[in-house]
């Protein structure tokens, strides 16, 4: 989420998700303000790595050093109108950039050639999801949805329960007291195979948690994955086993990240 | 995409080399590319006997997992161990290094019975449209 102005906020949402994330805005904003879907009008375009900050600095005026990681900047890029934000889903530095949708196309064959100067590639939806998984970035809608709360997935960070009434804070006020029975917790497994979404997770005989994710990483060679575990076998070091079509294949649960970048 | 003419084929994207009264089974050209990187292979013991059509095993890549059907009925007498270790060998050399299984062919009918390279390439060719 973008606060582009005092009364103004832009909102990425996974793009799957969009139609109920609008209606459940919708639903509870009580014309307190108003909510336009602007999918079909903007394209946002992610630019992502260590140089990542130099290949961009060739078709923006911004001041590129000084953009703090989560800040935004309306400007513009290769002269297409453009919010400009120090963030993304890779775990490395890097922007993501808004633009209209007329203009992607442009502004993409200009990031394009300004990151092949750098050794930079074109990246679909499956490599950028190795890099968010090797990151131990949770995915809304995969590791992430209206069964789970943000404690379990480890994100008591972005809810601040101190911080005045919202949506849910009961809840998660209630449940920060009585304590998780289930934590979001990486794997690696100790033998090939990828851990798919739904796999179980089993200690002893017993089931003990769902595989929400899981890849090979690229950059590590090992298979990892993301997972809801009972709180009583969500500590680092737990050995467990991960149902794969019918095999048990031994894992343990790791810190997350898997793999954290060089500074 | 490479086809070679002295290999046969099934429409699940396996290819058959005859060589004596045994086989070598892997998958084509077509199939690695469709997966992408291939991560896992899951293959038999040695010594499994497979009916024509039934799943031997399973190929795996960030994709997706997808299982192997022996081309025709026999009895496994080889797998490529190397693969645990490097699975891209079946996209890197699908036909040579990245090769699944062997097996010792029951009925040699039903090699003659599989598409030849020609008739595979028009299988994909249709598969792409």
């Amino acid at each position: 989420m973008y606060r582009l102005g005092a009364e103004r906020y832009l909102l990425i949402v996974n793009a799957a998700n969009t139609a109920a994330d609008v209606a459940w805005i919708n639903a509870r904003i009580g014309g307190r303000a108003a909510v336009v879907d602007r999918s079909a009008e903007l394209a946002l375009l992610a630019l992502q790595g260590p140089e990542s900050e130099v290949a961009l600095r060739t078709l923006t005026a911004l001041d590129l050093p000084r953009l703090r990681p989560f800040t935004a900047c309306e400007s513009r890029v290769a002269g297409e109108p453009a919010v400009v934000s120090r963030t993304g889903y890779t775990g490395e530095d890097g922007f993501e950039i808004v633009v209209d949708a007329e203009s992607a196309g442009a502004v993409w064959d200009a990031l394009l050639e300004a990151a092949s100067r750098r050794e930079g590639l074109p990246a679909g939806l499956a490599a950028r999801d190795t890099l968010r998984l090797e990151a131990g970035l949770p995915l809304c809608g995969s590791d992430m949805d209206a069964t789970t709360t943000p404690l379990e997935a480890g994100l008591a960070w972005v809810v601040k329960l101190g911080k005045g009434e919202f949506v849910g804070r009961t809840a998660l006020a209630a449940q920060a007291a009585s304590g998780l029975t289930r934590r979001l917790v990486g794997l690696e497994l100790r033998e090939p195979g990828i851990p798919r979404h739904g796999y179980g997770v089993w200690r002893d005989g017993t089931e003990v948690g769902r595989v929400t994710s899981g890849t090979k990483s690229p950059t590590l060679g090992t298979f990892i994955g993301l997972a809801y575990v009972a709180t009583m076998s969500a500590a680092s070091g737990t050995p467990l086993t991960v149902d794969i079509r019918g095999r048990r294949v031994p894992a343990v649960v790791v810190d997350r990240p898997f793999y954290r970048r060089r500074r | 995409m490479e086809f070679p003419d002295d290999l046969r084929y099934t429409q699940e994207h396996e290819w058959l080399r005859l060589e004596g009264n045994e086989a070598l089974v892997g998958i084509t050209d077509f199939a690695q590319d469709a997966l992408g990187d291939v991560v896992f292979v899951e293959l038999p013991s040695i010594g499994a006997t497979f009916a024509s059509g039934q799943a031997f095993g399973v190929v795996e890549s960030n994709k997706t997992v997808s299982d192997l059907f022996a081309p025709v009925e026999g009895r496994v007498t080889a797998v490529n161990h190397v693969l645990r270790d490097e699975p891209e060998l079946v996209n890197n050399d699908p036909y040579g290094a990245g090769w699944m299984i062997r097996l010792v062919v029951t009925d040699r009918e039903q090699v003659n019975r599989l598409l030849d390279a020609e008739a595979y390439r028009t299988f994909v060719a249709q598969q792409r449209t």
